[in-house]
């Protein structure tokens, strides 16, 4: 005699995807809390195979109805254009008084309106887009920084656009690149920008507007560093002058 | 491999999830009515399986 299961076909496949939603989020973590190599590698690696087994599972369920993302109507797209184009500019704001991104007025903003509106269409068993615009790399190559976890690759302060972003706390290029890269080699070349001298849109982030410590921007030397530079400054007024009155230690001012 | 006690934990939770996928995928082997479903959890089934012995490899036995 058959088992009769209160479960469904349809169930099962649910709870499949949800499984490994699930799973490529474990990877996903573990890949950003992973610092050997290795082990980074082996994950990524298995991640990016969780998406491929969640897209086997997908199409099983769109194939029969079961899962059907809805597209959004014209409304929803123009205010998440909106939106986007927003973000974009808020990204960007105040971009040529900082210099630290250094983006080059070629590698400027994107004029809104020039990126292709995305055609979408399904196609089968999947979503597509067509006509999408800018992959997110191409989008890092064109303006110059990224993310990437190869920035110890790319040497100090060389500022060439690419998708490795250039280096975090160059000693103050000035040019395309930023990176953010927190492990003991980014701590180091952030060490780097504490002997430099210059940070003239170098370091991390290569923003100005961060606290100044002996001519240096806060965010172009790491955290020790900075440290230090105040332990050393300790006598000093450099420190001492961005603070308000009423935090100012030893200060004739207070009361 | 010198492995944090970070990496340890957030692995070790990723072939617990593997090993429990695997088992729920077998025992829908035995629920589904759809042979297309059954033969995509076999299949889903033996990658689980095999990222637990990619993840042992390389943590444990390398």
């Amino acid at each position: 005699m058959p088992h009769q299961f209160p479960i469904s076909d349809k169930e099962i496949a649910e709870d499949i995807l949800a499984t490994e939603k699930s799973l490529s989020d474990w990877y996903h973590k573990t890949a950003l809390e992973a610092s050997h190599p290795q082990v980074k590698n082996l994950v990524s690696q298995i991640h990016q195979e969780s998406l491929a087994s969640s897209q086997n599972v997908f199409e099983y369920l769109n194939q029969r109805g079961h899962y059907q993302p809805r597209l959004a109507d014209q409304q929803t797209m123009s205010w998440f254009s909106q939106s986007i184009n927003k973000s974009r500019s808020s990204a960007h704001q105040n971009q040529g008084m900082r210099g630290g991104y250094g983006q080059s007025p070629q590698h400027g903003l994107r004029q809104p309106g020039l990126r292709p509106e995305p055609q979408q269409q399904y196609s089968g068993a999947g979503y597509q887009q067509v006509g999408q615009g800018q992959s997110p790399q191409s989008f890092e190559q064109q303006h110059g920084y990224g993310y990437g976890l190869t920035a110890r690759h790319t040497g100090v302060g060389t500022g060439t656009p690419g998708i490795t972003g250039g280096t975090a706390g160059g000693p103050g290029s000035g040019t395309q690149s930023y990176g953010y890269h927190p492990t003991a080699v980014s701590r180091h070349q952030r060490g780097q920008a504490t002997t430099s001298g210059s940070t003239v849109g170098g370091g991390y982030g290569g923003s100005q507007r961060g606290m100044t410590v002996t001519g240096q921007t806060a965010e172009s030397v790491s955290n020790q560093a900075i440290s230090d530079q105040r332990s050393q400054n300790r006598t000093g007024e450099t420190e001492r002058t961005n603070l308000p009155n009423w935090a100012r230690r030893g200060s004739t001012t207070d009361s | 491999m010198q492995l944090t006690v970070t990496e340890t934990w957030w692995v070790e939770e990723c072939a617990k999830a593997e090993s429990l996928a695997a088992a729920k995928l077998r025992a829908y082997q035995q629920m589904c009515q759809d042979p297309q479903l059954r033969q995509l959890c076999q299949d889903l089934e033996s990658r689980h399986r095999r990222r637990v012995d990619m993840i042992a490899d390389a943590t444990v036995s390398g």
